[in-house]
Protein backbone atom coordinates (compact mmCIF):
# COMPACT_ATOMS: atom_id res chain seq x y z
CA UNK A 1 0.00 0.00 0.00
CA UNK A 2 2.95 2.54 1.27
CA UNK A 3 4.60 1.77 -1.91
CA UNK A 4 1.29 2.31 -4.22
CA UNK A 5 0.89 5.87 -2.58
CA UNK A 6 4.20 6.49 -3.22
CA UNK A 7 3.51 6.10 -6.95
CA UNK A 8 0.77 8.43 -6.57
CA UNK A 9 1.98 11.20 -4.89
CA UNK A 10 5.73 11.52 -6.59
CA UNK A 11 7.04 15.30 -6.26
CA UNK A 12 7.98 16.86 -9.12
CA UNK A 13 10.65 19.64 -7.84
CA UNK A 14 10.14 21.69 -10.38
CA UNK A 15 6.03 22.17 -9.65
CA UNK A 16 4.51 23.99 -7.36
CA UNK A 17 1.75 21.73 -6.75
CA UNK A 18 1.04 18.33 -6.78
CA UNK A 19 -1.65 15.51 -5.67
CA UNK A 20 -2.16 15.49 -2.09
CA UNK A 21 -4.54 13.01 -1.25
CA UNK A 22 -7.72 11.13 -2.99
CA UNK A 23 -10.71 11.65 -1.60
CA UNK A 24 -14.32 9.75 -2.31
CA UNK A 25 -16.85 10.96 -4.29
CA UNK A 26 -19.15 11.10 -7.32
CA UNK A 27 -17.62 14.50 -8.75
CA UNK A 28 -14.63 16.41 -8.70
CA UNK A 29 -16.29 18.54 -5.93
CA UNK A 30 -14.44 18.81 -2.77
CA UNK A 31 -17.08 19.30 0.60
CA UNK A 32 -17.42 23.16 0.37
CA UNK A 33 -17.05 25.79 -2.58
CA UNK A 34 -15.20 28.63 -1.68
CA UNK A 35 -18.97 30.27 -1.96
CA UNK A 36 -20.96 27.88 0.07
CA UNK A 37 -22.73 26.27 -2.45
CA UNK A 38 -25.96 22.94 -2.58
CA UNK A 39 -26.28 21.60 -5.89
CA UNK A 40 -30.05 23.06 -6.85
CA UNK A 41 -31.36 19.41 -7.45
CA UNK A 42 -32.20 18.62 -4.93
CA UNK A 43 -31.37 20.68 -2.34
CA UNK A 44 -33.97 23.66 -4.04
CA UNK A 45 -36.03 21.38 -5.57
CA UNK A 46 -36.99 19.89 -2.79
CA UNK A 47 -38.00 22.69 -1.01
CA UNK A 48 -39.85 24.32 -3.57
CA UNK A 49 -41.96 21.42 -3.53
CA UNK A 50 -42.99 20.53 -0.18
CA UNK A 51 -44.10 24.28 -0.38
CA UNK A 52 -46.30 24.67 -3.69
CA UNK A 53 -47.58 21.21 -2.08
CA UNK A 54 -48.24 23.33 0.99
CA UNK A 55 -49.69 26.34 -0.45
CA UNK A 56 -51.72 25.05 -2.67
CA UNK A 57 -53.00 22.35 -0.08
CA UNK A 58 -53.69 25.20 2.16
CA UNK A 59 -55.60 27.01 -0.64
CA UNK A 60 -57.86 23.90 -1.66
CA UNK A 61 -58.11 23.72 2.23
CA UNK A 62 -60.10 27.39 2.23
CA UNK A 63 -61.55 27.24 -0.89
CA UNK A 64 -63.60 24.34 0.48
CA UNK A 65 -64.47 25.73 3.76
CA UNK A 66 -65.02 29.32 2.99
CA UNK A 67 -67.28 30.31 -0.28
CA UNK A 68 -66.57 33.59 -2.13
CA UNK A 69 -68.68 36.40 -1.63
CA UNK A 70 -71.91 37.30 -4.13
CA UNK A 71 -73.89 39.74 -3.30
CA UNK A 72 -77.02 40.79 -5.19
CA UNK A 73 -77.58 41.42 -9.35
CA UNK A 74 -75.66 45.08 -9.75
CA UNK A 75 -78.10 47.30 -9.63
CA UNK A 76 -77.39 51.04 -10.67
CA UNK A 77 -80.02 52.33 -8.44
CA UNK A 78 -79.30 51.41 -5.07
CA UNK A 79 -75.94 51.65 -3.20
CA UNK A 80 -75.21 48.75 -0.76
CA UNK A 81 -74.63 50.65 3.00
CA UNK A 82 -71.82 50.20 3.45
CA UNK A 83 -70.23 50.51 -0.15
CA UNK A 84 -67.17 49.53 0.39
CA UNK A 85 -63.97 49.31 -2.12
CA UNK A 86 -62.16 45.93 -2.12
CA UNK A 87 -60.01 45.65 1.16
CA UNK A 88 -56.59 46.62 -0.33
CA UNK A 89 -58.58 50.13 -1.42
CA UNK A 90 -59.96 50.64 2.17
CA UNK A 91 -57.47 52.31 3.72
CA UNK A 92 -57.62 54.83 0.96
CA UNK A 93 -61.48 55.09 0.96
CA UNK A 94 -61.00 55.69 4.66
CA UNK A 95 -58.44 58.67 4.14
CA UNK A 96 -61.11 59.46 1.10
CA UNK A 97 -63.95 60.48 4.17
CA UNK A 98 -61.40 62.64 6.13
CA UNK A 99 -61.41 65.20 3.35
CA UNK A 100 -63.46 66.73 0.33
CA UNK A 101 -60.80 66.77 -2.05
CA UNK A 102 -60.68 63.18 -2.94
CA UNK A 103 -58.12 63.93 -5.36
CA UNK A 104 -54.99 64.35 -1.98
CA UNK A 105 -55.74 60.53 -0.24
CA UNK A 106 -56.52 59.40 -4.03
CA UNK A 107 -54.11 60.16 -6.27
CA UNK A 108 -51.79 62.73 -4.90
CA UNK A 109 -50.55 60.25 -1.68
CA UNK A 110 -50.57 56.72 -3.47
CA UNK A 111 -48.47 58.98 -6.43
CA UNK A 112 -46.17 59.96 -4.11
CA UNK A 113 -45.10 56.62 -2.13
CA UNK A 114 -45.13 54.88 -5.53
CA UNK A 115 -42.51 57.30 -6.91
CA UNK A 116 -40.95 57.24 -3.24
CA UNK A 117 -40.58 53.61 -3.34
CA UNK A 118 -38.81 53.59 -6.84
CA UNK A 119 -36.60 56.17 -5.56
CA UNK A 120 -35.36 54.26 -2.20
CA UNK A 121 -32.44 51.89 -3.98
CA UNK A 122 -31.51 55.41 -5.86
CA UNK A 123 -31.09 57.39 -2.92
CA UNK A 124 -30.01 54.92 -0.47
CA UNK A 125 -26.32 53.87 -1.87
CA UNK A 126 -23.00 54.72 -0.90
CA UNK A 127 -22.24 58.75 -0.95
CA UNK A 128 -19.84 59.99 -3.18
CA UNK A 129 -20.31 63.37 -3.47
CA UNK A 130 -20.73 65.79 -0.55
CA UNK A 131 -24.10 66.57 -2.11
CA UNK A 132 -25.13 62.67 -2.34
CA UNK A 133 -23.87 62.95 1.37
CA UNK A 134 -26.30 65.31 2.53
CA UNK A 135 -29.22 63.78 0.48
CA UNK A 136 -28.36 60.62 2.45
CA UNK A 137 -28.09 61.59 5.89
CA UNK A 138 -31.83 63.48 5.07
CA UNK A 139 -33.55 60.68 3.57
CA UNK A 140 -31.63 57.62 4.45
CA UNK A 141 -29.62 58.40 7.92
CA UNK A 142 -26.14 57.16 7.43
CA UNK A 143 -25.29 53.72 7.09
CA UNK A 144 -28.08 52.06 9.10
CA UNK A 145 -30.67 54.06 7.20
CA UNK A 146 -32.50 54.43 10.76
CA UNK A 147 -34.59 57.36 8.65
CA UNK A 148 -35.63 54.99 5.92
CA UNK A 149 -36.50 52.30 8.21
CA UNK A 150 -38.59 54.72 10.06
CA UNK A 151 -40.58 55.85 7.11
CA UNK A 152 -40.94 52.55 5.72
CA UNK A 153 -42.38 50.89 8.96
CA UNK A 154 -44.22 53.82 9.44
CA UNK A 155 -45.63 53.50 5.63
CA UNK A 156 -46.53 50.42 6.42
CA UNK A 157 -48.35 50.49 9.63
CA UNK A 158 -50.17 53.57 8.71
CA UNK A 159 -51.45 51.41 5.63
CA UNK A 160 -52.28 48.73 8.20
CA UNK A 161 -54.32 50.83 10.25
CA UNK A 162 -56.49 52.65 8.06
CA UNK A 163 -57.04 49.77 5.99
CA UNK A 164 -58.05 48.11 9.00
CA UNK A 165 -60.26 50.84 10.18
CA UNK A 166 -62.10 50.78 6.92
CA UNK A 167 -62.69 47.37 6.34
CA UNK A 168 -63.82 46.10 9.91
CA UNK A 169 -64.93 49.09 11.98
CA UNK A 170 -67.14 51.19 9.22
CA UNK A 171 -70.71 50.18 9.15
CA UNK A 172 -73.95 52.19 8.05
CA UNK A 173 -72.98 55.62 6.21
CA UNK A 174 -69.78 55.21 7.06
CA UNK A 175 -70.21 55.85 10.86
CA UNK A 176 -67.72 54.48 13.32
CA UNK A 177 -68.82 50.54 14.56
CA UNK A 178 -67.10 47.64 16.62
CA UNK A 179 -66.84 44.54 14.68
CA UNK A 180 -67.81 42.06 17.44
CA UNK A 181 -70.80 44.10 18.26
CA UNK B 1 -12.32 60.07 -39.22
CA UNK B 2 -14.50 61.28 -41.71
CA UNK B 3 -14.90 64.68 -40.63
CA UNK B 4 -11.58 65.94 -41.50
CA UNK B 5 -11.77 65.48 -45.29
CA UNK B 6 -13.45 68.34 -47.48
CA UNK B 7 -16.43 67.05 -48.24
CA UNK B 8 -17.99 65.91 -44.60
CA UNK B 9 -17.59 69.99 -43.53
CA UNK B 10 -21.02 70.10 -46.11
CA UNK B 11 -23.50 71.15 -42.90
CA UNK B 12 -25.41 67.61 -43.47
CA UNK B 13 -23.56 64.97 -44.91
CA UNK B 14 -25.82 62.61 -46.75
CA UNK B 15 -25.17 59.37 -44.60
CA UNK B 16 -26.42 61.74 -41.69
CA UNK B 17 -29.18 63.27 -43.65
CA UNK B 18 -30.42 59.26 -44.67
CA UNK B 19 -30.08 58.34 -40.74
CA UNK B 20 -31.87 61.02 -40.13
CA UNK B 21 -34.81 60.20 -42.72
CA UNK B 22 -34.76 56.47 -41.26
CA UNK B 23 -34.84 57.95 -37.85
CA UNK B 24 -38.28 60.34 -38.30
CA UNK B 25 -39.85 57.45 -40.42
CA UNK B 26 -39.67 54.99 -37.42
CA UNK B 27 -40.65 58.03 -35.26
CA UNK B 28 -43.72 58.23 -37.67
CA UNK B 29 -44.60 54.78 -37.63
CA UNK B 30 -44.63 54.40 -34.21
CA UNK B 31 -46.41 57.60 -32.97
CA UNK B 32 -48.95 56.01 -35.52
CA UNK B 33 -48.91 52.55 -33.81
CA UNK B 34 -49.66 54.19 -30.65
CA UNK B 35 -51.87 57.05 -31.87
CA UNK B 36 -53.86 54.39 -33.98
CA UNK B 37 -54.37 52.20 -30.78
CA UNK B 38 -55.84 55.01 -28.96
CA UNK B 39 -58.08 56.12 -31.37
CA UNK B 40 -59.21 52.51 -32.21
CA UNK B 41 -60.07 52.20 -28.22
CA UNK B 42 -61.47 55.31 -27.59
CA UNK B 43 -64.92 54.62 -26.96
CA UNK B 44 -67.89 55.64 -29.54
CA UNK B 45 -70.39 58.31 -27.89
CA UNK B 46 -73.49 56.44 -28.08
CA UNK B 47 -76.12 58.58 -29.89
CA UNK B 48 -79.52 58.76 -28.47
CA UNK B 49 -79.68 57.48 -25.20
CA UNK B 50 -82.72 56.06 -22.80
CA UNK B 51 -85.54 59.24 -22.44
CA UNK B 52 -84.11 61.65 -20.01
CA UNK B 53 -87.68 63.96 -19.44
CA UNK B 54 -90.26 62.31 -17.20
CA UNK B 55 -93.05 63.41 -15.79
CA UNK B 56 -93.02 63.76 -11.59
CA UNK B 57 -96.80 64.00 -11.00
CA UNK B 58 -99.24 66.95 -10.55
CA UNK B 59 -98.15 69.53 -8.48
CA UNK B 60 -101.48 69.20 -5.91
CA UNK B 61 -99.86 65.66 -5.58
CA UNK B 62 -96.85 66.95 -3.36
CA UNK B 63 -97.27 68.13 0.22
CA UNK B 64 -95.43 71.34 1.07
CA UNK B 65 -91.85 70.33 3.03
CA UNK B 66 -91.57 67.03 1.37
CA UNK B 67 -88.69 65.06 0.16
CA UNK B 68 -89.86 62.35 -2.75
CA UNK B 69 -87.44 59.94 -4.17
CA UNK B 70 -87.59 58.84 -7.43
CA UNK B 71 -85.59 55.79 -7.61
CA UNK B 72 -85.94 54.37 -11.15
CA UNK B 73 -85.16 57.83 -12.17
CA UNK B 74 -82.23 58.65 -9.59
CA UNK B 75 -83.92 61.59 -8.56
CA UNK B 76 -84.97 63.95 -5.38
CA UNK B 77 -88.34 66.05 -5.64
CA UNK B 78 -88.37 68.66 -3.14
CA UNK B 79 -92.00 70.47 -2.70
CA UNK B 80 -90.99 74.23 -0.87
CA UNK B 81 -93.89 76.49 -0.11
CA UNK B 82 -93.13 78.79 -3.59
CA UNK B 83 -92.40 75.85 -5.63
CA UNK B 84 -90.08 72.88 -6.57
CA UNK B 85 -86.56 71.72 -6.70
CA UNK B 86 -85.29 68.42 -8.49
CA UNK B 87 -82.24 67.37 -7.09
CA UNK B 88 -80.08 64.09 -8.78
CA UNK B 89 -79.86 61.48 -6.08
CA UNK B 90 -76.51 60.78 -7.29
CA UNK B 91 -73.73 61.59 -4.80
CA UNK B 92 -71.10 64.23 -6.22
CA UNK B 93 -68.35 62.83 -4.38
CA UNK B 94 -68.13 60.03 -5.90
CA UNK B 95 -71.35 58.96 -7.74
CA UNK B 96 -72.89 56.85 -5.18
CA UNK B 97 -76.38 56.94 -4.90
CA UNK B 98 -77.66 59.38 -1.57
CA UNK B 99 -80.76 58.02 0.37
CA UNK B 100 -82.99 60.33 1.87
CA UNK B 101 -83.57 59.63 5.85
CA UNK B 102 -87.24 60.62 6.79
CA UNK B 103 -86.64 60.46 10.66
CA UNK B 104 -83.49 63.06 10.84
CA UNK B 105 -84.86 64.81 7.75
CA UNK B 106 -81.28 64.45 5.65
CA UNK B 107 -79.76 63.04 2.66
CA UNK B 108 -76.81 60.18 3.70
CA UNK B 109 -74.47 58.84 1.64
CA UNK B 110 -73.66 55.01 1.84
CA UNK B 111 -70.29 55.42 0.64
CA UNK B 112 -67.96 57.80 2.82
CA UNK B 113 -71.03 59.00 5.19
CA UNK B 114 -71.71 62.99 4.06
CA UNK B 115 -75.12 64.18 5.20
CA UNK B 116 -76.87 67.05 3.11
CA UNK B 117 -79.99 68.84 4.65
CA UNK B 118 -83.38 68.91 2.73
CA UNK B 119 -82.03 71.75 0.20
CA UNK B 120 -78.79 69.13 -0.54
CA UNK B 121 -76.30 71.54 0.72
CA UNK B 122 -73.74 69.69 2.28
CA UNK B 123 -73.74 69.08 6.06
CA UNK B 124 -70.63 67.06 6.87
CA UNK B 125 -68.76 64.86 5.16
CA UNK B 126 -66.10 64.87 2.19
CA UNK B 127 -68.43 66.41 -1.01
CA UNK B 128 -67.20 69.21 -2.40
CA UNK B 129 -70.50 70.45 -3.41
CA UNK B 130 -74.05 70.20 -2.87
CA UNK B 131 -76.24 67.69 -4.96
CA UNK B 132 -76.48 68.96 -8.69
CA UNK B 133 -80.40 70.47 -9.78
CA UNK B 134 -81.97 69.26 -12.69
CA UNK B 135 -84.22 70.91 -15.10
CA UNK B 136 -88.35 71.24 -13.80
CA UNK B 137 -90.44 72.67 -15.41
CA UNK B 138 -94.10 72.94 -14.76
CA UNK B 139 -96.08 72.50 -17.72
CA UNK B 140 -100.44 72.52 -17.32
CA UNK B 141 -100.17 71.77 -13.58
CA UNK B 142 -98.14 68.63 -14.03
CA UNK B 143 -94.21 68.59 -12.48
CA UNK B 144 -91.60 67.61 -15.93
CA UNK B 145 -88.11 67.12 -14.94
CA UNK B 146 -85.38 66.78 -18.07
CA UNK B 147 -82.00 64.83 -16.56
CA UNK B 148 -79.85 65.50 -19.60
CA UNK B 149 -77.31 67.21 -18.51
CA UNK B 150 -77.00 67.73 -14.12
CA UNK B 151 -76.54 71.33 -13.29
CA UNK B 152 -73.61 71.81 -10.75
CA UNK B 153 -73.82 74.89 -8.11
CA UNK B 154 -72.06 75.88 -5.26
CA UNK B 155 -74.96 76.90 -2.30
CA UNK B 156 -78.56 76.90 -2.34
CA UNK B 157 -80.33 80.08 -3.67
CA UNK B 158 -83.86 80.48 -3.43
CA UNK B 159 -83.79 81.65 -7.35
CA UNK B 160 -82.86 78.06 -7.73
CA UNK B 161 -86.76 76.74 -6.54
CA UNK B 162 -88.92 76.29 -9.67
CA UNK B 163 -92.23 78.86 -9.22
CA UNK B 164 -95.47 77.29 -9.14
CA UNK C 1 -34.94 -5.09 -8.42
CA UNK C 2 -36.83 -2.45 -7.69
CA UNK C 3 -33.67 -0.31 -8.83
CA UNK C 4 -32.95 -2.80 -11.10
CA UNK C 5 -36.27 -1.62 -13.33
CA UNK C 6 -35.97 1.88 -12.86
CA UNK C 7 -32.62 1.68 -13.89
CA UNK C 8 -33.90 -0.15 -16.90
CA UNK C 9 -36.54 2.61 -17.82
CA UNK C 10 -34.09 5.50 -17.40
CA UNK C 11 -31.55 3.16 -19.59
CA UNK C 12 -34.08 2.88 -22.24
CA UNK C 13 -34.04 4.69 -25.50
CA UNK C 14 -37.42 6.89 -25.50
CA UNK C 15 -36.85 7.60 -21.54
CA UNK C 16 -33.44 9.70 -23.07
CA UNK C 17 -34.91 10.79 -25.70
CA UNK C 18 -37.20 12.72 -23.64
CA UNK C 19 -35.40 13.42 -20.62
CA UNK C 20 -31.78 12.84 -21.17
CA UNK C 21 -30.43 12.22 -18.18
CA UNK C 22 -30.96 9.12 -16.34
CA UNK C 23 -31.72 8.72 -12.38
CA UNK C 24 -29.49 11.78 -10.87
CA UNK C 25 -27.06 9.77 -8.58
CA UNK C 26 -23.87 11.53 -9.67
CA UNK C 27 -23.07 15.12 -9.19
CA UNK C 28 -22.19 15.49 -13.20
CA UNK C 29 -26.21 14.11 -13.19
CA UNK C 30 -27.79 16.30 -11.02
CA UNK C 31 -26.24 19.51 -13.02
CA UNK C 32 -27.35 17.99 -15.97
CA UNK C 33 -30.73 17.16 -14.73
CA UNK C 34 -31.07 21.32 -13.89
CA UNK C 35 -28.97 21.89 -17.22
CA UNK C 36 -30.93 20.71 -19.58
CA UNK C 37 -34.42 20.39 -18.77
CA UNK C 38 -36.72 23.35 -20.19
CA UNK C 39 -38.56 24.35 -17.07
CA UNK C 40 -35.89 23.63 -14.91
CA UNK C 41 -32.96 25.22 -16.77
CA UNK C 42 -34.32 29.20 -15.30
CA UNK C 43 -32.62 27.79 -12.34
CA UNK C 44 -28.94 27.70 -11.23
CA UNK C 45 -27.08 24.67 -11.29
CA UNK C 46 -25.74 25.54 -8.03
CA UNK C 47 -26.76 27.83 -5.02
CA UNK C 48 -25.44 29.66 -2.22
CA UNK C 49 -26.66 27.92 0.89
CA UNK C 50 -28.20 30.89 2.49
CA UNK C 51 -30.30 31.55 -0.68
CA UNK C 52 -32.19 28.38 0.82
CA UNK C 53 -32.69 29.56 4.27
CA UNK C 54 -36.45 30.14 4.85
CA UNK C 55 -36.08 32.74 7.36
CA UNK C 56 -34.58 35.05 5.00
CA UNK C 57 -36.76 35.23 1.67
CA UNK C 58 -40.12 33.19 3.43
CA UNK C 59 -40.38 31.85 0.25
CA UNK C 60 -42.98 35.15 -0.38
CA UNK C 61 -41.83 35.89 -4.01
CA UNK C 62 -41.67 32.02 -4.70
CA UNK C 63 -45.33 32.07 -3.40
CA UNK C 64 -46.61 34.96 -5.27
CA UNK C 65 -45.34 33.05 -8.65
CA UNK C 66 -47.22 30.09 -7.62
CA UNK C 67 -50.13 31.87 -6.70
CA UNK C 68 -49.98 33.68 -10.09
CA UNK C 69 -49.96 30.60 -11.82
CA UNK C 70 -52.88 28.70 -9.67
CA UNK C 71 -54.83 32.06 -10.97
CA UNK C 72 -53.82 31.42 -14.24
CA UNK C 73 -55.19 27.99 -14.48
CA UNK C 74 -58.36 28.20 -12.48
CA UNK C 75 -58.97 31.74 -15.12
CA UNK C 76 -58.57 29.77 -17.90
CA UNK C 77 -61.12 26.94 -16.39
CA UNK C 78 -63.45 30.04 -15.55
CA UNK C 79 -64.13 31.59 -19.03
CA UNK C 80 -65.43 28.16 -19.99
CA UNK C 81 -68.23 28.80 -18.07
CA UNK C 82 -68.45 32.97 -18.25
CA UNK C 83 -70.17 35.22 -20.71
CA UNK C 84 -68.71 39.09 -20.44
CA UNK C 85 -72.35 40.76 -20.67
CA UNK C 86 -74.47 42.60 -18.34
CA UNK C 87 -77.41 40.10 -18.97
CA UNK C 88 -75.28 37.18 -18.12
CA UNK C 89 -72.16 37.63 -15.97
CA UNK C 90 -73.76 37.48 -12.94
CA UNK C 91 -75.96 34.16 -13.68
CA UNK C 92 -73.16 32.64 -15.26
CA UNK C 93 -71.86 33.35 -11.87
CA UNK C 94 -74.57 31.68 -9.94
CA UNK C 95 -74.77 28.71 -11.76
CA UNK C 96 -71.37 28.00 -11.11
CA UNK C 97 -72.78 26.73 -8.15
CA UNK C 98 -74.41 23.77 -10.41
CA UNK C 99 -71.29 22.57 -12.09
CA UNK C 100 -69.36 20.02 -10.88
CA UNK C 101 -66.07 21.71 -9.10
CA UNK C 102 -67.67 24.93 -10.02
CA UNK C 103 -67.74 26.77 -6.88
CA UNK C 104 -64.07 25.17 -5.58
CA UNK C 105 -62.55 26.67 -8.92
CA UNK C 106 -64.27 30.19 -8.18
CA UNK C 107 -62.95 29.77 -4.58
CA UNK C 108 -59.68 29.37 -5.53
CA UNK C 109 -59.54 31.94 -8.05
CA UNK C 110 -60.77 34.17 -5.40
CA UNK C 111 -58.72 33.51 -2.39
CA UNK C 112 -55.49 32.87 -4.95
CA UNK C 113 -56.39 36.69 -6.27
CA UNK C 114 -56.38 38.14 -2.44
CA UNK C 115 -53.41 35.82 -1.22
CA UNK C 116 -51.66 36.90 -4.16
CA UNK C 117 -51.94 40.79 -3.18
CA UNK C 118 -51.18 39.66 0.51
CA UNK C 119 -47.88 37.94 -0.83
CA UNK C 120 -46.37 40.30 -3.44
CA UNK C 121 -46.95 43.22 -0.89
CA UNK C 122 -44.92 41.32 2.15
CA UNK C 123 -41.96 40.28 -0.67
CA UNK C 124 -41.98 43.68 -0.59
CA UNK C 125 -41.24 44.65 2.84
CA UNK C 126 -39.01 41.59 3.26
CA UNK C 127 -36.78 43.21 0.34
CA UNK C 128 -36.66 46.15 1.98
CA UNK C 129 -35.89 45.15 5.56
CA UNK C 130 -33.02 42.92 4.32
CA UNK C 131 -31.82 45.62 2.23
CA UNK C 132 -31.67 43.38 -0.85
CA UNK C 133 -32.61 46.93 -3.00
CA UNK C 134 -29.14 47.58 -2.89
CA UNK C 135 -27.06 47.92 -6.32
CA UNK C 136 -26.99 46.11 -8.49
CA UNK C 137 -30.58 45.34 -7.85
CA UNK C 138 -32.06 48.48 -8.02
CA UNK C 139 -33.70 47.69 -11.22
CA UNK C 140 -35.25 44.50 -9.94
CA UNK C 141 -36.63 46.86 -7.54
CA UNK C 142 -38.24 49.29 -9.67
CA UNK C 143 -40.10 46.33 -11.65
CA UNK C 144 -40.98 44.65 -8.69
CA UNK C 145 -42.75 47.86 -8.06
CA UNK C 146 -44.55 47.66 -11.13
CA UNK C 147 -45.45 44.08 -10.55
CA UNK C 148 -47.32 45.20 -7.01
CA UNK C 149 -48.91 47.60 -9.31
CA UNK C 150 -50.03 45.30 -11.99
CA UNK C 151 -50.89 42.95 -9.31
CA UNK C 152 -53.66 45.36 -7.71
CA UNK C 153 -54.71 45.99 -11.18
CA UNK C 154 -55.21 42.63 -11.61
CA UNK C 155 -57.07 42.45 -8.69
CA UNK C 156 -59.46 45.35 -9.27
CA UNK C 157 -60.67 44.64 -13.03
CA UNK C 158 -61.30 41.16 -12.13
CA UNK C 159 -63.56 42.92 -9.06
CA UNK C 160 -65.78 44.07 -11.95
CA UNK C 161 -66.65 40.44 -13.22
CA UNK C 162 -69.37 38.84 -11.66
CA UNK C 163 -71.37 42.25 -12.10
CA UNK C 164 -72.75 41.94 -8.77
CA UNK C 165 -73.56 44.60 -5.89
CA UNK C 166 -69.62 44.51 -4.87
CA UNK C 167 -68.21 44.92 -8.47
CA UNK C 168 -70.87 47.84 -9.92
CA UNK C 169 -70.34 50.20 -6.96
CA UNK C 170 -66.78 49.31 -6.44
CA UNK C 171 -66.13 50.21 -9.68
CA UNK C 172 -68.24 53.42 -10.14
CA UNK C 173 -66.30 54.82 -6.91
CA UNK C 174 -62.99 53.59 -8.08
CA UNK C 175 -63.76 55.40 -11.55
CA UNK C 176 -64.87 58.45 -10.01
CA UNK C 177 -61.88 59.06 -8.05
CA UNK C 178 -59.90 58.81 -11.00
CA UNK C 179 -62.01 61.85 -12.50
CA UNK C 180 -60.23 64.23 -9.79
CA UNK C 181 -57.49 63.51 -11.56
CA UNK C 182 -56.24 67.21 -12.84
CA UNK C 183 -56.79 68.30 -16.29
CA UNK C 184 -57.70 64.71 -17.81
CA UNK C 185 -59.89 62.66 -15.37
CA UNK C 186 -63.03 63.21 -16.97
CA UNK C 187 -61.09 61.14 -20.13
CA UNK C 188 -59.46 58.75 -18.06
CA UNK C 189 -62.68 57.46 -16.87
CA UNK C 190 -64.77 57.73 -20.02
CA UNK C 191 -61.97 55.61 -21.78
CA UNK C 192 -61.88 52.88 -19.15
CA UNK C 193 -65.34 52.75 -18.72
CA UNK C 194 -66.03 53.18 -22.42
CA UNK C 195 -68.77 54.95 -21.66
CA UNK C 196 -70.32 57.29 -19.26
CA UNK C 197 -71.29 54.86 -16.31
CA UNK C 198 -70.53 51.67 -15.60
CA UNK C 199 -72.49 49.37 -17.82
CA UNK C 200 -71.76 46.85 -20.40
CA UNK C 201 -68.93 48.54 -22.45
CA UNK C 202 -67.05 48.95 -19.26
CA UNK C 203 -67.29 45.12 -17.86
CA UNK C 204 -65.72 44.33 -21.85
CA UNK C 205 -63.46 46.33 -21.35
CA UNK C 206 -62.43 45.02 -17.76
CA UNK C 207 -63.00 41.83 -18.80
CA UNK C 208 -60.57 41.75 -21.86
CA UNK C 209 -57.88 43.72 -19.40
CA UNK C 210 -58.63 40.83 -16.83
CA UNK C 211 -58.25 38.12 -18.76
CA UNK C 212 -55.32 38.77 -21.33
CA UNK C 213 -53.67 42.44 -21.30
CA UNK C 214 -52.63 42.51 -17.46
CA UNK C 215 -51.72 38.60 -17.41
CA UNK C 216 -49.36 38.96 -20.34
CA UNK C 217 -47.93 41.81 -19.23
CA UNK C 218 -47.17 40.80 -15.65
CA UNK C 219 -46.06 37.21 -17.16
CA UNK C 220 -43.42 39.20 -18.82
CA UNK C 221 -42.36 41.31 -16.45
CA UNK C 222 -41.93 38.22 -13.99
CA UNK C 223 -39.81 36.83 -16.42
CA UNK C 224 -37.45 39.77 -16.45
CA UNK C 225 -37.71 39.91 -12.58
CA UNK C 226 -36.64 36.61 -12.41
CA UNK C 227 -34.15 36.25 -15.22
CA UNK C 228 -32.69 39.37 -12.81
CA UNK C 229 -32.16 38.00 -9.74
CA UNK C 230 -29.91 34.88 -11.52
CA UNK C 231 -28.21 37.84 -13.01
CA UNK C 232 -27.38 39.50 -9.99
CA UNK C 233 -25.92 36.30 -8.59
CA UNK C 234 -29.34 34.90 -7.09
CA UNK C 235 -30.47 36.09 -3.77
CA UNK C 236 -28.58 38.69 -1.98
CA UNK C 237 -26.44 38.21 1.02
CA UNK C 238 -27.19 38.68 4.21
CA UNK C 239 -27.06 41.67 5.90
C1 LIG D 1 -45.82 39.47 -9.01
C2 LIG D 1 -45.06 39.84 -8.06
C3 LIG D 1 -43.66 39.29 -7.72
C4 LIG D 1 -43.13 38.05 -7.91
C5 LIG D 1 -43.81 36.83 -8.52
C6 LIG D 1 -41.77 38.08 -7.41
C7 LIG D 1 -40.91 36.99 -7.39
C8 LIG D 1 -39.63 37.00 -6.84
C9 LIG D 1 -38.85 35.84 -6.54
C10 LIG D 1 -39.28 34.40 -6.79
C11 LIG D 1 -37.67 36.26 -6.00
C12 LIG D 1 -36.58 35.37 -5.42
C13 LIG D 1 -36.43 35.60 -3.91
C14 LIG D 1 -37.65 35.43 -3.06
O1 LIG D 1 -38.46 34.51 -3.28
O2 LIG D 1 -37.86 36.27 -2.15
C15 LIG D 1 -37.69 37.71 -6.01
C16 LIG D 1 -36.66 38.53 -5.58
C17 LIG D 1 -36.71 39.93 -5.55
N1 LIG D 1 -37.85 40.69 -5.70
FE1 LIG D 1 -39.62 40.02 -6.34
N2 LIG D 1 -41.49 39.34 -6.96
C18 LIG D 1 -42.63 40.12 -7.11
C19 LIG D 1 -42.77 41.43 -6.73
C20 LIG D 1 -41.76 42.23 -6.21
C21 LIG D 1 -41.95 43.52 -5.58
C22 LIG D 1 -43.30 44.18 -5.35
C23 LIG D 1 -40.69 43.98 -5.24
C24 LIG D 1 -40.30 45.26 -4.57
C25 LIG D 1 -40.80 46.40 -4.78
C26 LIG D 1 -39.73 42.98 -5.66
C27 LIG D 1 -38.35 43.10 -5.55
C28 LIG D 1 -37.48 42.03 -5.55
C29 LIG D 1 -36.04 42.12 -5.36
C30 LIG D 1 -35.22 43.42 -5.17
C31 LIG D 1 -35.55 40.80 -5.35
C32 LIG D 1 -34.11 40.35 -5.12
C33 LIG D 1 -34.06 39.99 -3.66
C34 LIG D 1 -32.74 39.44 -3.22
O3 LIG D 1 -31.84 39.33 -4.04
O4 LIG D 1 -32.66 39.14 -2.01
N3 LIG D 1 -40.41 41.91 -6.22
N4 LIG D 1 -38.91 38.14 -6.52
S1 LIG E 1 -69.81 58.96 -2.76
FE1 LIG E 1 -71.14 59.98 -1.44
S2 LIG E 1 -69.85 60.49 0.19
FE2 LIG E 1 -68.45 59.61 -1.21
Amino acid sequence: MDKNQDKVFVKDPNKTYGLMEIVEGTSPMVEKAPEDTVDTFPHYIILLTICSLAVTFALLLISLFFDAPLEDLANPLITPNPGKAPWYFTGIQELIHYTNKPVIPAIIIPLLIIVWLILIPYIDRKPLTPFASLFNRIFIGGEKRRILIYLFTLFIFGALIFTIIGSLFRGENWSFVLPWK
Amino acid sequence: MDDKTPVEKKPISRRRLIAYAWIGAAAIVIGELIFGTFAFLWPRRKGTKVETVFIVGKVTDFKVGEVIPFRKERTFILRTEGGFLAMSAICPHLRCIVNWNEVLKKFECPCHGVKFNRNGEVLEGPPPRPLDLYKLQIVAGNVVVDRVSPIERRKFESSQVIKI
Amino acid sequence: MKKRILQRISDSAVWRSIFRTGIPDTDLKRSMLMFHNFFLHIFPVKMKRHGLQFSYTFCLGGISCLLFIVLTITGILLMFHYTPSIERAYFDMQALALIFNGKILRNLHRWAAHGMVVTVFLHMVRVFYTRSYRPPREFNWVIGIGLLILTLALSYTGYLLPWDQLAYWGITVGTTIMTYTPFIGNYVRFFLLGADEVGHEALLRFYVVHCVELPLIIGALMAVHFWRVRKDGGISGLL
